[in-house]
């Protein structure tokens, strides 16, 4: 895209300063309101029933006693509710989970399915009789078991394609000097975001207004349109404040049953989960078994790859987790072969959480690269060094920049890498064992169509209109800046304004895509609204609006391999008596094009790196077998890394150019995830000798190593 | 087993071993017998040095 703006702006360099967020004094007064506590006079409450049997028909919801408690108003179910469309492709060009189509048939395929919503006049009564209503079921057996090789597996494309292959991957694998051939595992894993879902419903003069916590109010918008059958126009999203999304929130059945509720009572309702309802509405990261085999040349070049990985769905819905996806950007293979296999179980529906596919796959592939530098005696830096490949791996395409080395040689530098003691189990600190570890990083730069408003206003001053999501990433503060730069004028003189389906279409704040796309819309529109101001002697009261919608403007982006990298180091302290892993330092070195905000962008990539030290020791949602259910589905039974478990993290960037790119901003949103894991588990590994191949990295676990490695097996926990 | 012998890590670990010699774990939890096995020895083992000095 080119544009032609007249003269050098006047004001320059907003963008690349640390900033503070523009709403951070709203959020620590409590001045932001978030979705669940804007006050509408009249409203009432929504409470959701969820079924407890894991798969079976529902005989009977005994309705008459709950409509006589204080307080209820009605009860929805799949006898009384409106039927809904859920034939169409949505806006991320998938269709709908039909967990969200609440109430549509007697079927319950998981335990934690929806199958009533208790409406009345305040939360308390509500909850009352929703856990008063009795729901009567016809059960049936029920498979919720992840396994190596399930017999129903197949392969299943998503948003990449299923499976990719080229070459002799046995001829190779044979010509091999050094083979690794390792099953790694994750578990199920819960967005866990600080506030749930929550959404009102009202209607509003023929026209549907939903105050919702959502990634992207015209994507919410669209759904809610679809399902309903309503026009877009008639349907309005807001979505100000939202306490963390991870991928969680977008159409859930949340919104549905309130709109559901709104509609048959013609007042507004609110519908808001709890933390346990999340861990079957929400989604979830489904738990991942994935195979790898690799073969080198005695110089640790690599002739053979095999990423193979299975992970489950719902019996109503196929999401793949596309975990063997990696390899296809990051390591070439004379034979190379990647595969993503999803089987159905009576589970609930898994989704996108925090660089799905990369961050399981991450763990994988690069904890079994560092296998691979251990067999060949090479350094697991230099392997991955001589492993960079000139072009895209499966695609073929060139690369817009790839600076995957630079942030090697950056880390090892700033973490010390040059004096490490390759050999496992030498270093001690009193009970604690001590090892450092690194591995790569990469996720997609992508952009997708957003359209723009930004207006001069006659004060002079700059309002900015655009549906984007601040999930808590400092998004508005991005634009801000972003604006600032591309009107040539300060940020405090520009008012951005998000989180409204009213704006127009837009990306939503997701596959680390969002900075990236409004961005892209947003200079789109001040620089054709500078062009404008130049000709223009008076502002009229109104101001001069420029709308932008770069629709056609990715049409024309070249075809190149876009992605960020990184360089994780972890070092651990390991007590193999007690199995306690503690992470004492972690840097990450990350190419992610231009930063805009680094106070924020440093955050999101901290933030992303405390997660994969979660990811790695702590994060596990366990689903018991003979009920189907989960076990303690809440923040005391779901561990989650806290303050007490992450040491000093620095996340820091190196310069990642590219001439090309119109808007040169990769997004920071996910990268700090990937890799993470795989970092910590080659440290436990470099402390203790015992290679760790299922997540997460549990005391048991660590017990369970020591005990096989003193019986002579290989290194190896082989639990599962 | 304790009374008279010396105070160091094999008795230690001889007398864990004995203690948990009744143990019937069930397949998850296992690990607990190790743990109890491990800290009984390093705790005792560590308070058995410092007193020593």
């Amino acid at each position: 895209m080119t544009t032609t703006t007249p003269g050098p702006p006047a004001v320059r360099g907003a963008v690349g300063v640390a900033h503070t967020r523009v709403e951070g004094r709203d959020k620590v007064t409590g001045a932001a309101r978030y979705a669940g506590e804007i006050p509408f006079a009249d409203l009432a409450h929504g409470w959701l029933v969820l079924s407890t049997v894991t798969r079976g028909r529902i005989l009977d919801v005994e309705t008459a006693p709950v409509l006589g408690m204080p307080g209820v108003l009605t009860v929805l179910h799949h006898g009384n509710a409106p039927r809904l469309n859920t034939d169409y492709i949505g806006m991320l060009g998938t269709p709908p989970d039909p967990t969200c189509a609440v109430f549509q048939n007697d079927r319950v395929p998981f335990a934690g399915w929806p199958v009533a919503l208790v409406v009345a006049e305040t939360p308390e009564e509500a909850r009352e009789a929703a856990e008063a209503l009795v729901v009567t079921y016809d059960q049936e057996p029920h498979d919720t078991a992840l396994v190596d090789d399930h017999p129903d597996a197949y392969p299943a494309a998503g948003h990449t394609p299923a499976e990719t292959e080229k070459g002799d991957l046995e001829d190779r694998l044979a010509a091999s000097a050094f083979v690794v051939d390792a099953r790694y595992t994750t578990p199920e894993e819960q967005h866990s975001m600080m506030e749930p879902h929550a959404a009102t419903a009202r209607w509003d003069g023929g026209r549907l207004e939903v105050v919702d916590s959502n990634q992207g109010t015209s994507w919410v918008q669209s759904e809610l349109a679809a399902m309903f059958s309503l026009d877009a126009s008639s349907v309005r999203v807001r979505s100000e404040h939202i306490g963390g999304g991870f991928g969680s929130k977008g159409l859930r059945a949340h919104q549905v049953s309130a709109v559901m509720a709104a509609t048959a009572l013609q007042r507004p309702v609110r519908v808001v989960l709890t933390r346990r309802q999340t861990f079957s509405l929400g989604g979830y990261r489904s738990p991942t078994t994935q195979r790898i085999r690799l073969g080198a040349a005695p110089d640790g070049r690599l002739l053979a790859l095999e990423h193979l990985s299975l992970n489950q769905t719902s019996t109503v819905y196929e999401f793949v987790e596309p975990s063997a996806g990696v390899a296809r950007v990051m390591y070439d293979a004379e034979a190379h072969r990647t595969a993503n296999h999803v089987v159905r179980l009576d589970v609930p529906s898994p989704t996108w959480m925090r660089a799905p596919g990369e961050a399981p796959g991450a763990f994988a592939i690069e904890a079994a690269l560092d296998e691979l530098a251990t067999h060949a005696g090479v350094d697991p830096i230099e392997l991955r060094l001589r492993n960079e490949p000139d072009v895209g791996p499966v695609s073929g395409l060139p690369f817009s920049s790839r600076n995957l080395a630079a942030c090697f040689r950056e880390g090892a530098r700033r973490f010390g890498w040059a004096d490490r003691d390759p050999r496992p189990g030498t270093r001690r600190d009193g009970r604690w064992l001590l090892g450092t570890g690194t591995a790569a990083a990469s996720f997609g730069a992508g952009a997708a169509p957003s359209t723009a408003l930004v207006t001069a206003e006659a004060d002079g001053s700059f309002t900015v209109r655009i549906a984007a999501a601040d999930i808590g990433t400092g998004a508005r503060t991005a634009l801000t800046l972003i604006a600032a730069d591309a009107l040539g004028t300060a940020p405090g003189r520009v008012r951005v304004r998000i989180g409204d389906s009213d704006f127009g279409p837009a990306m939503i704040a997701g596959g680390s895509m969002g900075t990236r796309s409004w961005a892209w819309a947003v200079t789109a529109a001040a620089a054709e609204l500078r062009e404008r101001l130049a000709v223009t002697t008076g502002i009229p009261p109104e101001g001069i609006t420029v709308r932008s919608d770069t629709t056609e403007a990715l049409g024309t982006l070249a075809q190149k391999e876009r992605h960020s990298y990184g360089a994780q180091f972890a070092e651990v302290a390991v007590d193999i008596a007690t199995g306690e892993v503690r992470v004492r330092r972690m840097l990450g070195i990350f190419a992610a094009g231009r930063i805009v905000n680094p106070l924020t962008a440093r955050n999101q990539l901290v933030g992303g790196m405390t997660w994969g030290i979660s990811m790695a020791l702590h994060e596990e949602a366990v689903r018991d077998r003979n009920s189907g259910g989960h076990y303690a589905p809440d923040l005391a039974g779901y561990h989650v890394a806290t303050h007490a478990d992450v040491p000093d993290i620095e996340a820091d960037w190196v310069d990642d150019h590219d001439p090309d790119d119109p808007v040169g901003i990769k997004g920071v949103g996910e990268i700090g995830i990937v890799g993470a894991a795989a970092a910590v588990a080659n440290a436990v590994w470099h402390a203790t000798g015992a290679r760790h191949r299922n997540l997460p990295i549990r005391p048991d676990r660590v017990l369970a190593a020591r005990v096989s490695d003193s019986a002579g097996a290989d290194g190896g926990a082989a639990d599962a | 087993m304790l009374t008279g012998a010396p105070a160091d890590g094999a008795t230690f670990a001889a007398a864990a071993d004995a203690e948990l010699a009744a143990a019937r774990p069930l397949p998850d939890n296992g690990y607990k017998v190790t743990l109890m096995r491990n800290l009984v020895v390093s705790v005792l083992t560590e308070l058995a040095g410092s007193d020593a000095r």
